[in-house]
Parts: structure tokens; C-alpha cells; sequence
């Protein structure tokens, strides 16, 4: 990983950190409220040799730049970070035979489309599990909480998928 | 020590993730309502630009509401002004002296953020303490009361919103003048409750509930919701209420802020209440 790589990344936070709190949070369906939650495709296009501990503060930092500007201090950052501390495991449990080469990414159009839903969609239902749940304070409201973190996880999954075709450029 | 050593290193990545959870759990858990500070909230002065810009192009989404509201509510002004009033000077009338002491300003601003879709939700408004707003001031739309101002910079301000569990608003039934608050479930953000209104009053579908006037933040009448559906409860002697919110809270754009004049003596006053009953 060298700076460029780095400021790659840093540039990725800020599109979409710009993306979710100008466009996407604008965005309401039903009258159940559901708004994607774009933002988290940072977290899974981390590329795979930068470090868990670093992984996990970046997640961190980008949880808690969107609870600012939503004022849920804790809300995002509680779930971006658990979504980050999952996502080792998760890459684990789904490695190739001869496990990642170097210099290939956490991309669709690298690794595959059943290799990336196998990927995103536990990430994706984990980190809306854990926001919908702290949300809501607990298990009360339970099938009404169950519907958001079904319905919403969809709509962020179809969006994370789109992206993945818009953005990427071959080499 | 190396096995000291080796241990952490083993686990340094599950501390971390505990560490970072805690931090942010303590941070969700003891939110208060009321900011010391406004920098980390979305009345801060990066959030509000960004907002602002955003703003600019979202806002016109809005203005076919925005203007059915308007010209509501200056038909109604129109109405009540001298052009409309047929003058029958030959009769005797009693006139009402309207000279008085002003109690309440009213202060425009337009909503820069808002969201209707999490269980406490919260407005950001683009006037601060340049325009004179400070915190427990009311926020009303053409149609309604929306929220409570908690925290201010100099630009903007942060608004608690009606859509919030943690706040309940003092409300009364317009009819009966019976009191009690109206509080968010969380559920549909068109939908709130009234709590506290006896069993023995008679309600209506379509009722209006409006603010009470006991709270020193908004004037009295301001209405907030008319009555939807109505049960007795067996349990106490309160109404269940289901109230239907007069605004529509997902097409919120231009606001009032207002101002009681005499909050600071009410308070007072009633801060004696406490010191009394000691």
C-alpha cells in the first residue's frame, strides 16, 4: 500500500460521504422511510492489504463524519465499525483456493458477481441490522424494524452493485 | 512479557473493535437533547454550507406544497384584514381594545436538513444568533407546530422536530380546552398520540389539538393535529389518541422561529415554584 493507494481512498471517502448526505438522504420511499445507506461501499472496497486495526478506524471516522451531519452521534459509527470488524472474517470464509493475489481489489468486476454477493450482502445486512436495532432501542417494534433492514438493505445492495459497473474502468 | 507481548498482539484487533463500539455506543446512549457544544452536530459551520448548497437544488422540489400553504394562509389574513369587512356605521358596536404589550416575533428561515425516517429526528434551520434565535425557541410552519430549537451557531440552528421520541409538545383540544402532550411513536411520520386527555371528555373524529400556551415556547392555538381515531382504555381513565399531524414534516421548507418576549420572566417566575414547595 503506498500513498497513492492511500489518497485513493481518502478521495472514495469524500465522494461518498458528499453522495450520501446530499443525495442519497434526500431520498425516501414509502411511508416506512427508507433512505440507502450508499456510504457503506467504503467499507468494501478497502483493499485487502491494508490492516484490520487501520480498517477498523476508518470505519470508524467515516461512521462518525455522517453522524455529524445527521445527528446521530454513534448511531452510523457503531455500525460502520462492526460491519468492518465482520469484514476479515467474512473475506476468510470466501477466499479463493490459492487466497487473494496481490494487487487485486474487493471488486466485482474483479472477483466475480457470486463471489461479490456472497461478499457484500452479509456486510451490508450486518451494518443495517446493527443501525436499524440501535435506532430503534431494542427489540420492541420488532417486525417493523425487521421490514427496514430487509426493504433498506435491498435498495443499498442494488445501489452498491450499479456502482460497481458505473466506476469501474479497465486497466 | 513476550507472552504478554504475543497475547496482545494476538488480540489487538478484537480491542480495537471493542474500544471504537464503546466510544461510539457512550456517544449514542448520552446524547442529550440539548448540545453544549455545536460542533458536532449538523448546525456546525461545514455541515451547514454543504447543506446549503444542497439545498439550493433540492428546495424546488417542495414549492407546489410549499406555495398551497402560503396562499392557505394569507387568504385567511386577507380575510381578517378592514378591506373585507362590510362597515355598518349606523348600528352601535362594541369594540375590543386591541393595545397591548407585543409577546411574540416571529422569525423566517428555511430548513436545510431534515429527515423523517429515524425514531429521533431533528431540523437544521439557515438563521442562527445573527437573526436572534436562541435555544427553546418554537419552530411553526404555515400549517403547524414542527419542533423545538435546541442548539444555535451563528448561521444555523439545530431544531429537536416534532418527529422525536424524546419530546412530547403541550397540546389542548380546541373544543374543550382539556390538555395533555403529544408525543411521537416512532411509527408513521404523518401519525402522533395525545396522552393525558380524561375519559370523560367528549372527543370527534377531526377534532383540532393545538399547542396549549403553557409552556412559554409556543404561543397558545398554534395548531398541531386533528384527531384521526379514539378509544377508551379500561386500564386508566385516559383516551388512547391516534392525532394526524397538520404538516407534512417530509415537505418541510420555510419556517417561523418564534420568539416569547417574556420567556425569561415566566421562567423566572416559575422557577420560584420549586423553591416554595421546599
Amino acid at each position: 500500500m503506498d500513498i497513492r493507494a492511500y489518497s485513493k481512498l481518502f478521495l472514495t471517502y469524500l465522494i461518498l460521504v458528499l453522495l450520501q448526505i446530499m443525495v442519497f438522504n434526500n431520498i425516501n420511499i414509502s411511508a416506512l422511510g427508507i433512505t440507502p445507506l450508499f456510504y457503506i461501499l467504503f467499507i468494501l472496497v478497502i483493499p485487502y492489504e491494508v490492516p484490520g486495526w487501520l480498517q477498523l478506524i476508518f470505519a470508524f471516522i467515516l461512521g462518525y463524519t455522517i453522524d455529524i451531519f445527521v445527528d446521530t452521534p454513534g448511531l452510523n459509527a457503531a455500525s460502520t465499525v462492526f460491519m468492518a470488524f465482520l469484514r476479515p472474517h467474512i473475506l476468510r470464509f470466501i477466499s479463493p483456493r490459492d487466497g487473494y493475489e496481490n494487487g487485486t481489489h474487493p471488486y466485482l468486476m474483479e472477483m466475480g458477481m457470486s463471489w461479490f454477493l456472497n461478499y457484500s450482502i452479509p456486510l451490508v445486512f450486518a451494518h443495517h441490522a446493527t443501525y436499524f436495532m440501535l435506532d430503534s432501542f431494542g427489540f420492541d417494534h420488532f417486525f417493523r424494524t425487521f421490514m427496514k433492514i430487509i426493504l433498506t438493505g435491498i435498495a443499498t445492495e442494488i445501489l452498491i452493485i450499479l456502482s460497481q459497473y458505473i466506476s469501474y474502468r479497465k486497466k | 512479557m513476550d507472552s504478554l507481548l504475543n497475547f496482545l498482539k494476538n488480540i489487538h484487533f478484537l480491542l480495537i473493535f471493542i474500544v471504537l463500539e464503546v466510544i461510539s455506543l457512550v456517544s449514542l446512549i448520552g446524547q442529550d437533547v440539548k448540545r453544549n457544544s455545536v460542533f458536532y452536530t449538523s448546525a456546525n459551520y461545514i455541515a451547514g454550507q454543504i447543506y446549503d448548497l444542497t439545498w439550493r437544488y433540492v428546495g424546488y422540489f417542495y414549492l407546489r406544497e410549499e406555495n398551497a400553504a402560503l396562499m392557505q394562509q394569507l387568504s385567511k389574513i386577507r380575510s381578517n384584514s378592514t378591506t373585507s369587512y362590510f362597515l355598518d356605521t349606523a348600528k352601535f358596536h362594541e369594540r375590543i381594545d386591541t393595545a397591548g404589550k407585543l409577546k411574540y416575533r416571529y422569525i423566517t428561515a428555511s430548513v436545510v436538513k431534515n429527515s423523517v425516517a429515524r425514531q429521533n429526528n431533528f431540523l437544521t434551520l439557515d438563521a442562527g444568533s445573527n437573526k436572534g434565535i436562541t435555544t427553546d425557541m418554537g419552530v411553526v410552519s404555515a400549517s403547524g407546530a414542527v419542533g423545538i430549537v435546541v442548539a444555535v451557531s451563528e448561521n444555523y440552528s439545530l431544531a429537536i422536530s416534532i418527529l422525536n421520541k424524546k419530546i412530547g409538545i403541550s397540546a389542548k383540544l380546541k373544543n374543550s380546552n382539556f390538555y395533555g402532550s403529544i408525543i411521537w411513536t416512532g411509527e408513521n411520520y404523518r401519525y402522533a398520540v395525545l396522552n393525558e386527555i380524561p375519559n370523560h371528555v367528549e372527543l370527534k373524529q377531526g377534532d383540532t389539538v393545538v399547542t396549549s400556551g403553557y409552556s412559554s415556547i409556543f404561543p397558545p392555538e398554534i395548531p398541531i393535529a386533528t384527531i384521526e381515531s379514539f378509544e377508551k382504555n379500561s386500564e386508566d381513565n385516559f383516551y388512547k389518541i391516534n392525532v394526524r399531524l397538520l404538516t407534512d414534516l417530509k415537505c418541510l421548507s420555510n419556517v417561523f422561529v418564534i420568539e416569547n418576549l417574556m420567556q425569561d420572566e415566566q421562567l423566572q417566575l416559575e422557577s420560584l415554584e420549586s423553591k416554595i414547595t421546599e
